[in-house]
């Protein structure tokens, strides 16, 4: 089985990655609580891994910390970032209790098909889809802290993110693959809020409505995106993930490539020393 | 009239007795979880049918990779230029005027693409099969079945768009309303338009799913399986349209692409596995590999 699941995943990757360009996913995760196994066992050193498959992206992510993975830990985050449209890392730290997140660390993506745009008030899909401008060789150092609230039946979740955008070149804005809004570096904030309720057998399923602002000091204007979020738990260490937030308002016109689409596909956890599955 | 009510009695009785739901059995690999749905709520989901042989995953990892390789190669500029019979009317009449609409038009059509495939591999396969039915044995057997039939779907359509290497529609434009630098003028995928690869996925998709509701009790049997084979024409036809608004195919392209894709969609499944009942004498399908002076020829018996 797990030979074939191998198997599957790898041409489910290869035949998505030949037809579409892919857009980099979001560095953060959906922000909905997950119901998880992972609470469960005991404090320790590990080494773990997650792999989302999605549409139409592969990112891996591998972590090294002390606690219970998933659950209550800290330590190193490490993210290779590989789509259609470039390829990139995150590293950093990260802390994690039950209901409450944060992480910081410094991401690198580069481009293959969107280079730098000039300056100017108003951005449209056809200049991003313009290679004319030199090359994109940014880093950004990131910190974001995320939470939730559980009450019956679902409950509230917010994520904050500060950017600094470093390397860009002096009279160019750059289209930041990651968070999908054109900015005038340095700096970017993010806020996002949301409501997920969870339903259906044993409150598996996660359906919710979600928010967010982007701030860039540079620019005149805010990007506000509102959408849906969901998922549903169908294993220990296995979910299926869907968010879509299209822009609501923005100083550009770019469509899709300006909406988070950050996430149609299935996650799977792993770790060293994962707690005991529960016989039925 | 008494033996033709004795009979249909007889016969509904052995209808409910076979469509009861088998005794449910603790199956090995069903997934381990705290939020499983009670195991008595669902009916029995199990395979009958011909299983996914070996053979059939060596020839879809050599699809996938064919798929890939024919993208790879590339199409050839000037090789097919232009509408076919009620292409360029179906353009004037459905192109909008201008650029950022018909863009629009082609991210809708990424995003109907997406759902369209999320049906019968996380729907059909993961949450319906897999954590609903708690079957990971049909859910193995559906996401197989899946890709096979995508990956020879795909494969084809690569093929096919490589070697006609057609002209998109919105070529003309370029040098005249599109910058010349613009990525849409600037690549060769200019010179894929025929035929229609999100035609042709998402019909594929579209089908393959509706062969498993059609032969799995997935949401129970009956109007809610039917509902669900409608949803998925239903987004693969908007798929289709919106590659017409967004200037990316001509109608033509549409139309072969998801005439292809309902075929391969429809006829995989149902050649390789639906059609052979377990314990029928026709579920072994086989295929031979021999040897000939000038090469190998491959020959099978379905």
């Amino acid at each position: 089985m797990r030979a074939r699941v191998a198997l599957l995943v790898a041409l489910c990757a290869s035949a998505a990655h030949a037809q579409l360009p892919a857009p980099a996913p979001p560095p953060h995760d959906s922000g909905l609580p997950l119901p998880s196994y992972w609470e469960r066992g005991v404090s320790r050193p590990f080494v773990a891994a997650t792999l989302e498959l999605g549409w139409t992206y592969v990112r891996p992510e591998f972590a090294v910390g002390f606690g219970r993975p998933f659950h209550r830990w800290m330590g190193l985050d490490l993210k290779p970032i590989v789509t259609t449209t470039g390829a990139g890392f995150y590293g950093g730290l990260r802390g994690s209790v039950p209901f409450f997140d944060l992480r910081a660390g410094v991401r690198h993506f580069e481009a293959f098909e969107h280079r730098l745009l000039p300056e100017q008030e108003h951005h449209g899909r056809a200049e991003l889809d313009t290679p004319r401008g030199p090359e994109p060789e940014a880093y950004s150092v990131e910190s974001e802290v995320s939470g939730s609230i559980a009450v019956p039946g679902g409950g509230p979740f917010w994520l904050a993110g500060v950017y600094y955008l470093s390397n860009v070149k002096q009279g160019y804005h750059l289209y930041e693959e990651s968070l999908k809004v054109i900015v005038d570096p340095p700096w970017v904030f993010r806020l996002r809020s949301g409501y997920a309720w969870q339903f259906g057998p044993r409150d598996a399923l996660r359906l919710g409505i979600a928010e967010e602002i982007l701030e860039n000091p540079g620019r005149p204007g805010y990007v506000i995106r509102a959408g849906v979020i969901g998922g549903a738990a169908i294993g220990d260490n296995l979910d299926v993930q869907l968010s879509l937030l299209p822009v609501i308002h923005s100083p550009d016109s770019l469509g899709l490539a300006g909406a988070d689409f950050g996430h149609l596909g299935v996650r799977w956890r792993w770790a060293t020393a994962g707690p005991r599955r529960r016989r039925r | 009239m008494r033996r033709l009510c004795s009979a249909l009695a007889a016969g509904t009785a052995s209808w409910l007795a076979a469509a009861q739901p088998a005794k449910a059995e603790p199956d090995s690999r069903a997934p381990h979880v705290l939020f499983a749905p009670k195991p008595d709520a669902r009916p029995r989901l199990e395979w009958r049918f011909r299983r996914v042989q070996a053979w059939e995953l060596y020839a879809t990892s050599g699809l996938a990779i064919a798929a890939v390789g024919a993208y790879a190669a590339g199409a050839s500029a000037d090789r097919w230029k232009g509408g076919i019979g009620f292409d360029d009317g179906a353009r004037g009449s459905l192109r909008p005027a201008s650029y950022q609409t018909r863009r629009s038009a082609r991210d809708a059509s990424d995003l109907t693409l997406a759902l369209g495939v999320a049906q019968p591999m996380l729907g059909d396969g993961l949450l319906t099969s897999y954590w609903y039915h708690q079957s990971p044995d049909v859910a193995e057997q559906v996401l197989l079945i899946n890709a096979e039939t995508l990956a020879i779907t795909i494969a084809v359509q690569t093929s096919v768009s490589s070697l006609a290497s057609r002209e998109r529609p919105y070529g003309d434009d370029c040098g005249a309303e599109l910058d010349p630098e613009l990525n849409d003028c600037a690549k060769r995928d200019r010179y894929r338009s025929f035929f229609s690869g999100h035609a042709a996925t998402a019909f594929s998709a579209a089908s393959v799913s509706c062969m498993h509701h059609l032969h799995l009790p997935l949401y129970g049997g009956g109007a809610a399986d039917a509902a669900s084979c409608a949803a998925g024409y239903a987004l693969a036809g908007a798929t289709s349209a919106l590659r017409v608004v967004g200037d990316m195919h001509y109608a033509s392209d549409v139309a072969v692409g998801a005439a292809w894709g309902t075929l391969a969609g429809l006829g995989v499944p149902w050649l390789l596995h639906y059609r052979h009942p377990q314990g029928s004498r026709r579920g072994a399908a086989r295929v031979h590999l021999v040897p000939h002076p000038t090469g190998v020829a491959i020959g099978g018996a379905f």
